[in-house]
């Protein structure tokens, strides 16, 4: 029996797809979301063992490659020194996301008539403003108010603390006259929308056991379900379909069963994200589209940015109880944000200042430089780094370049015969020199802390888990896939929400913008329903 | 640790096939092996038992099933040696250990990441460590508050984002 027709097909069920598909079930539409994996079960995360680190570096590691789970697609990394980060399922990335939660700042709108490097964003901080509120309070977001380094804004929920270490470190960014601010996380700082507040188990990129993070799965999508939204999981899409007029006419997946399907739609939305949208529109190919659908400009999968990372770490000589709190929110400094010529690089970076080391990761981390031996001396070796090391990534704006991009594998295919994206990307010198003087700063303020020895790793191969650039908004159909609400310039009711429309990186992680930049389409659809295709 | 380097034969323990009674690809020999490396690489010391530990060497042999071949090639490399490792004296068995370090990459890997993932993650190694002996959930863990006025300077100094200019 073909599959009833719909009047908005969702592709995706992560962290963009969650949010739009809650804003848009009040207009009462028939609204269907199609996500390739499944549920996951709290109680199947890693932290409800004591293995959980071996389980974070297997079944929940957050390389698709790695993971190789049914309901994951393979990716060819080979010509990338970055390699990609994500999670299939519902809840998309965020179910191992580290919740770190900052917003854009105003400038990052700005780029191009602020430093003459990337595009302007055809919108602006103040656009986004109310979504960003919104999304604040519909992920339950924990913050201090009165950041310095942005606009005012309200605090949902308390903030995270930040135990001995976050005041260690926050003690040697004061001798430095730096920034620092306890971190927006996604986290339920107390019981929250049905959420229990978090016990601070610590490793939140593993998958959250107890429903303190704000993955999607557990905010967004059961009100969306609640008020009549279907959610059909192990559904993957392969293409999307047209007619002559170029609208679109739905998607064709593979259910379950592994039996092709067609879901007609009025409207389609991707929010696969900014690796998964592009392989999707890339492999709708038609006479009319035959670089794939909505790619009249070529910029479909082009311009694909990550956050260049840094990791610097120190070791102490006390310990830090740094297995108590959330892992990747602790605190964060935004001393290097803004463009400051001198320091040889365009734009910024945010230090992210992360939690301790598991027991085993420290204790690979030291047998793999060689400071923890085999036999005698394992033992002493091994304390002098166990809860001593602390420190932080660094998170570089990535600028858009056409030739960093994702295009489709010729012979890699995922278990449906769907051919996996390939990734193509090289380091810009100005990434490098931001790498370079982040890993310096890094040093000095691990030192001014206190820390003994610092250690730096740049770029960090394994941080390819913010995908962004390759389905761009812009207003000029000729240099953008979306317009500057998100609605492909050639198909008319074809609609991109995911990270892979944003048009600079920023120097933040990305899910609060990409979130804030969902519902704001939203709106934007809502406001326009009666001429929503003109 | 560059998550990318985890060999992808160490998947979770509940994903294994058990080893001792239904694999076949650690033998006895094998298995011996294994088990005198754990004792090399991690002995025992005051509180922290060895990692050769019964309970301990079984969870990395479970672990290092699907490795199998990898295990039976360093095992050969030390056969060829033609000496017993259990009998040669500290300093030949740390020469005969970089030697299978240096030869054997790939083994070493698989087996560093076993024996470890398996050491620590045993409840009387993390309560010797401090860590409560137990999983992170449920119990969770009980953070201090924070003393804020510890940001006195940061706000002091006042805002520090670029003003954009219509
Ligand atoms: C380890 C890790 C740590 C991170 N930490 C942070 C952090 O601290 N802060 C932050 O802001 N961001 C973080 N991120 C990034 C964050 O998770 C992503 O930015 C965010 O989830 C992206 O949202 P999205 O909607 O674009 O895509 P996703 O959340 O990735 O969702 C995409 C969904 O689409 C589905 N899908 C893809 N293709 C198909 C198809 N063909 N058919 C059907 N379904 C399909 C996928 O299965 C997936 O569920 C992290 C990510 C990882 C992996």
């Amino acid at each position: 029996m073909p599959n009833e027709s719909v009047d908005v097909v969702i592709v995706g069920a992560g962290a963009s797809g969650a949010a739009i598909a809650w804003s848009l079930v009040d207009t009462k539409m028939k609204i269907l979301c199609l996500e390739q994996g499944d549920w996951v079960n709290p109680a199947d995360y890693p932290t409800t063992g004591t293995d959980w680190e071996a389980k974070g570096w297997g079944d929940f590691s957050f390389s698709p490659n790695t993971r190789g789970h049914e309901t994951d697609y393979p990716i060819n990394e080979d010509d990338s020194p970055i390699n990609i980060a994500n999670f299939n399922g519902v809840g998309g990335s965020t179910i191992l996301y580290a919740a770190h939660f900052p917003r854009f700042h105003p400038s990052d709108f700005k780029v191009k008539s602020l430093d003459g490097v990337g595009d302007d964003w055809p919108i602006d901080y103040e656009t986004l403003e109310p979504y960003y509120a919104e999304n604040d309070r519909m992920m339950g977001v924990a913050a201090l108010a009165g950041d310095p380094a942005y606009p005012p804004k309200d605090a949902v929920l308390p903030p995270v603390p930040i135990g001995k270490l976050g005041e260690i470190l926050g003690r040697g960014l004061n001798d430095l006259g730096w920034h620092w601010w306890p971190s927006d996380s996604a986290i339920a700082t107390q019981p929250y929308d049905g959420r229990d507040q978090c016990a601070n188990l610590g490793p939140c990129v593993t998958g959250c056991s107890q429903g303190a993070k704000a993955s999607t799965d557990i905010t967004y999508w059961p009100h969306a379900i609640r008020a009549g939204l279907e959610l059909r999981t192990r559904c993957r899409v392969k293409e999307i379909t047209h007619d002559e007029n170029d609208m679109a006419t739905g998607v064709v997946y593979f259910d379950e069963n592994g039996d092709e399907q067609f879901q007609p739609a009025e409207v389609v939305i991707m929010a696969c994200n900014g690796v998964g949208t592009p392989r999707i529109l890339l492999n709708s190919k038609s006479s009319r589209f035959p670089n794939g659908i909505a790619n009249d400009s070529g910029l479909v999968g082009k311009n694909l940015m990550f956050h260049p990372y840094a990791s610097i770490q120190g070791v102490f000589e006390e310990r830090l109880d740094g297995h108590i709190g959330p892992g990747g929110c602790c605190i964060w400094s935004q001393e290097f944000y803004e463009t400051d010529q001198s320091r040889g690089h365009l734009r910024g970076y945010t230090f992210e200042i992360t939690r301790g080391r598991g027991a085993a990761a420290t204790a690979l981390g030291g047998l793999g430089s060689g400071k923890v031996p085999w036999g005698a001396g394992h033992h002493q070796a091994y304390q002098s780094l166990f809860d001593k090391t602390a420190g932080m990534v660094a998170i570089c704006e990535d600028l858009p370049e056409e030739h960093n991009c994702v295009t489709l594998d010729p012979v890699l295919v995922d278990s449906d015969g769907i051919p996996a994206p390939k990734i193509n990307y090289t380091l810009s010198d100005n990434s490098k020199k931001m790498l370079d003087h982040a890993v310096a700063r890094g040093e000095e303020m691990l030192r001014a802390a206190g820390a003994v020895d610092v250690t730096s790793d740049s770029p960090l191969g394994v941080a390819g888990w913010h995908l962004m650039g390759t389905a761009r908004m812009g207003t000029d159909p000729a240099k953008s896939v979306v317009n500057e609400w998100g609605r492909s310039h050639d198909v008319k009711n074809l609609f991109v929400v995911d990270g892979s429309i944003f048009v600079t990186s920023a120097g933040v992680n990305p899910t609060s913008t990409i979130q804030a930049l969902s519902l704001y389409i939203a709106d934007n659809m809502k406001k326009r329903l009666a001429n929503l295709f003109d | 640790m560059r998550e990318d380097a985890m060999p992808k034969d160490t998947m979770p323990e509940d994903t294994m096939p058990d080893l001792i009674s239904t694999d076949a690809a650690l033998n006895r020999d094998a298995s011996a092996f294994i088990t005198l490396l754990l004792g090399l690489m991690i002995p025992a010391e005051g509180d922290m038992p060895s990692a050769d530990d019964p309970v301990i060497a079984q969870k990395c042999l479970r672990g290092l099933s699907s490795a199998g071949s990898l295990v039976m090639d360093a095992l050969g490399f030390v056969n060829d040696q033609d000496v017993d490792l259990q009998g040669l004296s500290q300093s030949e068995q740390v020469r005969l250990i970089d030697a299978l370090k240096a030869a054997k990459p790939e083994f070493i890997a698989a087996f560093q990441f076993n024996a470890v993932t398996s050491y620590y993650a045993d409840e009387r190694v993390l309560t010797v460590l401090g860590l409560e002996g137990r999983a992170p959930h449920p119990g969770g863990y009980k953070a201090p508050e924070t003393d804020w006025g510890l940001l006195e300077p940061v706000t002091r100094r006042g805002a520090i984002f670029r003003k954009v200019l219509e």
